[in-house]
């Protein structure tokens, strides 16, 4: 399957991965820090309403 | 403590420098794919060694201080040394399972196979594998104390394999090329060209690195707090709230 690809798509396919992680690192620290937000969000409500919003 | 949104916000100096590194790192690129000369065995195919080397060594380095900021840890037990095993670790893990992707994308073309289990690319699987476990240890271990003390051990195992991984290609027969720089400033046997193509993109590497660290120590360290809040006795009623910064 891959004796047919050149030596370009190679050289390619090697620099696109480098960007897809830097890229995909970058997006997955914006998912932590959300996290780690919507994480403290909910414990503030908790701690200012322990029943847990109840009627 | 602060407000936890506005810590975590990232500054407008680390986002200057994340536009300077990328730009850096497009330049690279550039010099790897279009300046950099055809090697006369490999062809076209020696761009890819400017990406995979220089993603490699970076990932030595990450792993490397994992363990220094692990065994700081152990020594002084200050929670910041944990939090920046925590992000090089990540580093670690991600340039070193980088390193395995790229290779096995210039493995077959060039040596008309993925993988092989000879002593280079064994110890660098056994590298990613200990970074994976100390990332699971902390995923399992609820004490933070405990979980970084322990943690800091698996990272020195992990280190302890980088002196053999960086010989294994001269100590054994396998498929990895020797190293074209020493460290020990033996000799190049490396283009001057290509040397200085190689170095740069290291550089514009390490730079990546630094960025991802600054940013996940930012990330980590509220995380510390928001953890020894939580786990911190409910103050009694009027009385003084203790504030633990990382």
């Amino acid at each position: 399957m891959f004796d047919g690809w050149s030596q370009w798509t190679w050289v390619t396919i090697a620099w696109l991965e480098l960007v897809l992680a830097y890229g995909g690192y970058l997006a997955y620290l914006g998912w932590r820090r959300r996290r780690l937000l919507a994480d403290d969000r909910a414990r503030r409500a908790l701690q200012r309403d322990p029943a847990g919003g109840g009627a | 403590m602060t407000d936890p949104a506005v810590r975590l916000r990232r500054p407008t100096w680390l986002r200057v420098y994340f536009a300077l590194t990328f730009a850096a790192f497009a330049v690279a690129a550039a010099y790897g794919l279009v300046w950099s000369p055809r090697d006369v065995t490999q062809g076209d195919l020696i761009r890819i060694m400017y990406a995979h080397v220089s993603v490699a060594w970076i990932g030595f380095v990450a792993v490397g201080l994992t363990a220094v900021f692990g065994a700081l840890y152990l020594w002084r037990g200050n929670r910041r040394d944990d939090v920046l095993a925590v992000a090089s670790g990540e580093m670690g893990l991600f340039f070193s399972s980088l390193t395995i992707i790229g290779g096995m994308t210039y493995s077959r073309p060039t040596l008309n196979t993925f993988w092989t289990w000879d002593a280079k690319l064994t110890l660098t699987a056994i590298m990613v594998a200990l970074m994976v476990g100390y990332f699971i240890v902390r995923g399992l271990i609820d004490d933070p104390v405990r979980r970084g003390r322990v943690s800091a051990v698996v990272a020195l195992v992990a280190a302890a394999s980088l002196p053999f991984n960086y010989l294994a290609a001269e100590w054994f027969r396998t498929l990895h090329p020797a190293k074209s720089v020493a460290l020990d400033g033996s000799g190049v046997t490396m283009d001057g060209t290509m040397l200085a193509v190689l170095l740069l993109n290291t550089a514009v590497a390490g730079m990546i690195y630094l960025g991802f660290m600054l940013d996940r120590v930012r990330i980590g360290r509220v995380e510390a707090e928001l953890e020894a809040a939580r786990m911190a006795p409910a103050p009694a009623p009027g009385g003084v709230k203790e504030v633990v910064r990382v």
